[in-house]
Order: C-alpha cells, then structure tokens, then sequence
C-alpha cells in the first residue's frame, strides 16, 4: 500500500505506463528515503517543520521523478511502448467498454425493450393494414403486400400512353343567338369507354367558360388514370359566325396529382380551335395512375376535341 | 574509428551508481548519500531521481536487488552484477577518454 504522500505520484506513472511493480516499489522506497531524510535533518537539530521542509525538497517534485520515468521505455508496460499500439488498444478497449455497457442496460431494461419491441411490430402492422385498406379502397389492382416487380428501387416508372385518344365533341349553333332558356349539353365521348355528360348551366358555350359540371362516372380499369373533371371548350365565335367545324387532337401529360400539363397539338383541322381546346384541357382533372402504391406520371395522352355546328 | 560523445553529463549518474554499488550493496538512501559524500557536493540531483537509473540497471540486468529486514525496517538492497562491472569500466573508459580530451584542450600537464 503505498503512501499516501506519494498518491499524486503514482497516478502519473500510471498514466505513463509505468510497471505496477516499479510504481509501487517507488512509493514504498521514496517513504523510507523521506524519513530517513527527516532522520537526518532533525539529527541535525533541526525542528520537525524545518526537517519535513528539508526532506521534501531533498527528495525532488514528483513531475520530476516522474519525467525520468517517462524517458525510460524499458520501465514501462509493454502496452504502452509503442504508441501505434497503445492507442489501437485503447480504441479498442473503450469499445469493449462501451459494449459492456450497452448489454448491461439491455440486460437490466429487458422488459422495458420487450414493451419497445411488442409496441414498434403493433405498430407496423396497423400502419400496414391501414395502408392496405387505403389500397384496396383506391381500387388499386395490386395489394402493397403484394411481391414488386423486377424494377430498381431507383428507377422512376414512366409509361407511355399509346391507346386511342379520346374523344371530346363540342356541339354549338352555327350563329350567335340569344342565351337558351334551359341549360344546354355538351356530350363527351372517350375512346376508353369513358361516358361523361357535362351538364352546362348558363348561356351557350359559345363565348364563355362553363362553371358548373355533373359528372358521372363509371367502371374503370384498377389503377388505370381516368378523367374525374372536365371542362367543355368554348366553341371559338369566330369559327361559329364563318360556321366552320373542325377538331384538334391534343397530346399531354397527367401527372401524379391528376392536373395535366405539357400540352401539344398533335393535329387540327384550323388553329382557330386550338386556344379554345388546349384552355380546356388545361383545366382537366383525372385520377392518376396508381403503380406499386403511388401516383405515376402518365406520358401520351390524347384527346380530340371536335367542334360541330348543331343543324 | 570515431566515436561519438553522448551529452555531456548524460551516464554520470549511472557512472556513480555503479562506482559505489561496486563497493558493496546499498540500499536508495545510503547509496545517495555516498555519492554525495564522495563527490563533494559537487553534483546535487533530487534524490528521488536516483530510482529511475537504479530500476533501469536492474531491468538491464546491470544490478540486483533484494529486500533485506534492517532494525525492523524492510529495505531494498542495490548490488551490481557482473554484467554491472563490465559496463561500469566501459563507461569508466569513456569518461577518462572525454576527461583526457577536455584536459588536453585546456593545456594541462599530465593528463593526455
């Protein structure tokens, strides 16, 4: 048990790396020096106080006696001999340490873990039952619990929309007349077998947008797009007074979102139609494609809005 | 072929451990306070310092040590070895080679 004057010292040959054995030898030796000094001075009649004084500084500071340790590799632990090797462990055996740590607070939190671990799995599988409730009331064809495709995560689906256009018909007077009386209507033909009736309240379509729609909807493919709002085109006064006819075919994108955008003309009879038709099918709204759960961007898509003078 | 001088009071202390250990066994204290004595004074360290050079003698096998029980106290006894003597006259060599260079320097009579 070494001294307790000389405490301060063997904590710093511990850190240095010093051999137990020599470090505790040390404390022991420096006592017997110590006292063997105080021997010497109070010998010499000097007072207790003055002895003491006399053997501390006889003896030398600890950082001394402790820089001379620290120069002499072959009084050290081997461990500490070379610093690569020394720091490697020491990484090394904080890792183990907080290892034993964390499997201690495992240990003695086990119950509360299980709790954690009972709750998290509850929770995933509600979350993935609502989900699938989500998907299935969507009308969606594929289940989320369903195996994916061979397709990378990464990979953005993009499909191309390569069936026949549909078909818009806007039906006007040939000349301008006064507002009817009763709500005129518009029929809107597709090509997906999609029959929508617009319903328009107010004055002809001629020279004035339509504000209010019925929609009906009917059976459609799961998961396919389909058009949940339409706006009829406004049959161009122009075109009515000089009683043309005519048709655009447009091509668009639908978007995850359901709103359309990039509208092109593919083909028209007269550009005297295309503002009238591209302004309404701007204002589309479909329900997207769903693919693996989520909303896609649907390329290609076509329709022909034709405008036809009533007889 | 040349050798070259390690600093200049670099291995006295080890030089005069092993002086006086070569006369007999002694125990950190006794052993200081010979070199003390027989040095005049003339070279004051802190004494606590000695151990480091007598542990690293040990360890180099260059010295013994073992506890021996004095008037009821247990001390560690110091003794060289005969691998002890064999560095102490190596190192004796060298001093005298260093010293007699020194001595020739200043231009003193006898010592070259």
């Amino acid at each position: 048990m070494p001294s307790p004057r000389f405490v301060g010292l063997l904590r710093q040959l511990r850190d240095l790396g010093v051999a137990p054995d020599y470090a505790d030898r040390l404390c022991t030796e420096l006592r017997d020096h110590y006292e063997d000094l105080e021997d010497e001075a109070l010998r010499a009649a000097k007072t207790p106080l003055a002895a003491s004084a006399e053997a501390r500084l006889r003896l030398g500071e600890e950082h001394v006696i402790a820089r001379e340790f620290a120069r002499r590799p072959e009084l050290k632990l081997w461990v500490y001999r070379s610093r690569l090797l020394f720091v490697c462990l020491r990484a090394v055996s904080w890792g183990l340490l907080a290892l034993r740590a964390l499997t201690a607070a495992l240990v003695a939190r086990r119950a509360a873990f299980a709790r954690f671990g009972v709750a998290a799995a509850s929770a995933a599988v509600l979350t993935m039952a609502l989900l699938l409730v989500l998907q299935i009331s969507l009308g969606t064809r594929k289940p989320l619990s369903s195996p994916a495709p061979v397709v990378a995560d990464s990979v953005d689906i993009v499909f191309e929309h390569w069936a026949a256009p549909e078909e818009l018909v806007v039906r006007a007077k040939p000349t301008k007349r006064e507002p009817a009386e009763q709500p005129e209507r518009v029929e809107v033909a597709s090509a997906e077998n999609v029959q929508i009736r617009l319903s328009v309240d107010g004055p002809s379509p001629i020279g004035a947008p339509h504000p209010q729609m019925e929609l009906a909807m009917v059976r459609l493919p799961d998961g396919e797009y389909f058009p949940v709002a339409r706006v009829a085109p406004v049959f161009p006064q122009r075109a009515a007074a000089r009683g043309l006819e005519g048709y655009v075919v447009l091509e668009y994108t639908v978007t995850p979102t359901g709103a359309v955008e990039n509208v092109i003309v593919v083909e028209s009879s007269d550009d005297i139609f295309e503002e009238s038709a591209i302004h309404a099918i701007q204002r589309f709204k479909y329900k997207p494609r769903i693919v693996e759960g989520r909303p896609v961007h649907v390329h290609g898509v076509r329709t022909r809005v034709s405008f036809e003078l009533e007889v | 072929m040349a050798q070259s001088n390690p600093p200049f009071m670099s291995g006295v202390p080890e030089l005069l451990v092993l002086r006086v250990l070569s006369r007999g066994e002694m125990y950190g204290y006794e052993l200081v306070k010979t070199i003390r004595v027989a040095t005049g004074n003339a070279i004051s360290l802190g004494e606590g310092v000695v151990y480091p050079s007598l542990y690293s003698l040990e360890q180099r096998g260059a010295l013994k040590a073992r506890r021996k029980l004095v008037n009821g106290r247990s001390r560690v006894y110091y003794s060289i070895t005969a691998k002890g003597l064999s560095r102490l006259a190596d190192l004796t060599s060298e001093w005298h080679r260093i010293t007699d260079g020194i001595s020739t320097a200043l231009g003193e009579p006898g010592r070259a």
